[in-house]
């Protein structure tokens, strides 16, 4: 990897947002290609401190810190993106599940799969089946990830997965679910596609689905 | 043996006649017992004559569910804090100081809401002793407010602010240490010091954190919260000797399981944390609104079947 790109990677897991602006812009002023940077420099940091979150190595500041150094590189990639074509790895709906207000989770994985290279269509949170349907069509999204904190509305998540088979869908997207009361027993009762127990495997999970679309 | 005196004997690491339990809130009164607790918004636009009585039916209302329920410490919420002491004063004054009171006395950083959560990183990352200082001014006003609660007879404050996921805690341990442990410390000691007694609370796998969450010296942790992988049988034999325990009675069961897994949890949780004393027998969270009665029915059952030393 070339030294600029591994120095954007140390100072994206570090938090540095400005440092990694000025980098990005330099490796574009030194004529490197974009995909590269974002792949090589970017989200190649952003893998580690998923890792790293992953094993309990950091935790969820320097997650959110190392995604605003990201964002802030992203910022000045996407125009030199754009013009060159580089589609996203795929769109993700997320919200949490209706009647449910609690939206720190359904943030965690977000970032986490912004991190990835992910569209984030973000629902908020009291989010019907409808309502996930509807942006899922129209965004035409490969995920939807369903989040729930409370045992008496994740019950909700299979209100999702069944208007999606009503509507003749489900089997074009992958659903996705979590939050403190779900677990796998869960998730294979209600006949959603994946659940992790942390973001980061979550984003893990959906880029997986997205490249094997 | 009083209802507060086998509380304070859990909580001095000490066994009592029998295991005591409460509860950090109880939402099932409506179900159980068809009435509810007096919340502040319900006294908005009474007369002053009209609270007092308001406050006063709450108070027996508080006395009697709690009886059948066999709590020995009593949760007050809802109210401000002019109501929360005049509550106090009142079911002390009906029951002769039988329970050991608690409310709410937490003046730490808790995980931050969706709105906040970037807002406040942010702020850790960019202005670190700024978030010190207001750390300082929150302990400080929780100080404050706990010693007024302690000089009305609410004995116990329960600090609730919480800390961890299931998969671990928000902050690092090197943030916990800079931005949470010395003022959670400060809190536990002025209450210490006014002859009062914190329960810790936390949701989530406190695990990493364990140790400097007991150096804080609260004379209880709370819930121990059996779906974010917490063990009490662990955390009895690393830290049972210095701190007392509370909880770790799946409550995902009781909404979800099966009535084995809930026996089953009961029985983990009764036998890993009653030894010896300094345990109290409670779900990991609360009994819920919308939760089936008869299962947290099956949780007292099995306590009152199993609670003797």
């Amino acid at each position: 990897m070339m030294a600029i790109l591994e120095e954007i990677s140390t100072f994206l897991q570090n938090g540095r947002a400005p440092k990694v602006k000025e980098l990005v812009q330099q490796a574009l002023d030194e004529g490197i290609d974009p995909a590269t940077i974002l792949n090589e420099g970017l989200l190649s940091g952003m893998d580690i401190i998923g890792e790293k979150f992953k094993n309990n190595e950091v935790f969820v500041p320097e997650v959110l810190i190392a995604a605003r150094a990201m964002n802030a590189g992203v910022g000045i990639l996407k125009p030199y993106l754009v013009s060159a074509g580089v589609e996203s790895k795929g769109t993700a709906v997320i919200g949490t599940v209706k009647g449910d207000l609690h939206d720190i989770g359904k943030n965690l994985v977000k970032m986490m799969l912004e991190g990835k290279g992910l569209t984030v269509v973000d629902l908020g949170v009291d989010v019907s089946a409808e309502q996930f349907y509807n942006a899922a069509v129209e965004n035409n999204a490969q995920i939807v990830c369903c989040s729930a904190l409370l045992t008496t509305t994740m019950n909700e998540m299979k209100n999702v997965v069944d208007y999606f088979t009503e509507k003749g869908k489900r089997d074009s997207v992958k659903i996705m679910v979590g939050g403190a009361p779900v677990t796998q027993s869960f998730c294979d009762s209600i006949g959603a596609d994946c659940y992790t127990a942390d973001a980061a495997s979550a984003a893990d999970a959906a880029l997986k689905f997205c490249q094997a679309c | 043996m009083t209802h507060r005196e086998r509380a304070v004997l859990a909580l001095s690491l000490q066994q009592p006649d029998y295991v005591p339990t409460f509860e950090l809130e109880y939402q099932l009164a409506p179900e159980m017992f068809g009435g509810d607790f007096l919340t502040e918004d319900a006294l908005k636009g009474l007369s002053p004559k009209e609270t007092e009585k308001a406050l006063a039916e709450n108070a027996e209302f508080m006395v009697k569910v709690y009886s059948e329920l066999g709590y020995s410490i009593l949760p007050l919420h809802y109210l401000s804090l002019e109501h929360l002491i005049k509550t106090a004063k009142l079911i002390n004054k009906l029951t002769h100081d039988e329970f050991l009171l608690t409310a709410h006395g937490d003046g730490t950083f808790a995980i931050p809401d969706g709105d906040g959560m970037l807002d406040f990183v942010y702020r850790l990352a960019d202005e670190p002793e700024a978030v010190k200082a207001e750390a300082r001014k929150m302990a400080d006003e929780a100080i404050e407010r706990d010693k007024r609660l302690m000089d009305a007879g609410i004995g116990s404050l329960i600090l609730c602010s919480d800390y961890c996921f299931n998969a671990g805690p928000f902050l690092s341990p090197a943030m916990f240490e800079e931005f949470i442990q010395p003022y959670l410390y400060d809190i536990c000691k002025a209450i210490r010091e006014n002859g009062g007694y914190a329960i810790k609370h936390t949701d989530g796998n406190i695990m990493p954190i364990l140790d400097m969450l007991v150096e804080c010296r609260p004379h209880a942790l709370h819930s121990l919260d059996p779906m974010a992988g917490v063990d009490i049988r662990e955390v009895k034999q690393r830290v049972g000797d210095k701190v007392a325990l509370c909880g770790n009675v799946h409550c995902a069961y009781l909404q979800t399981g099966t009535d084995e897994q809930v026996l089953e949890s009961c029985r983990y949780a009764m036998e890993n944390g009653k030894p010896g004393g300094g345990y109290i027998f409670c779900t990991s969270n609360v009994p819920f609104r919308g939760m089936p009665v008869e299962r947290y029915q099956m949780v007292l059952d099995f306590w009152k079947a199993n609670r003797d030393y």
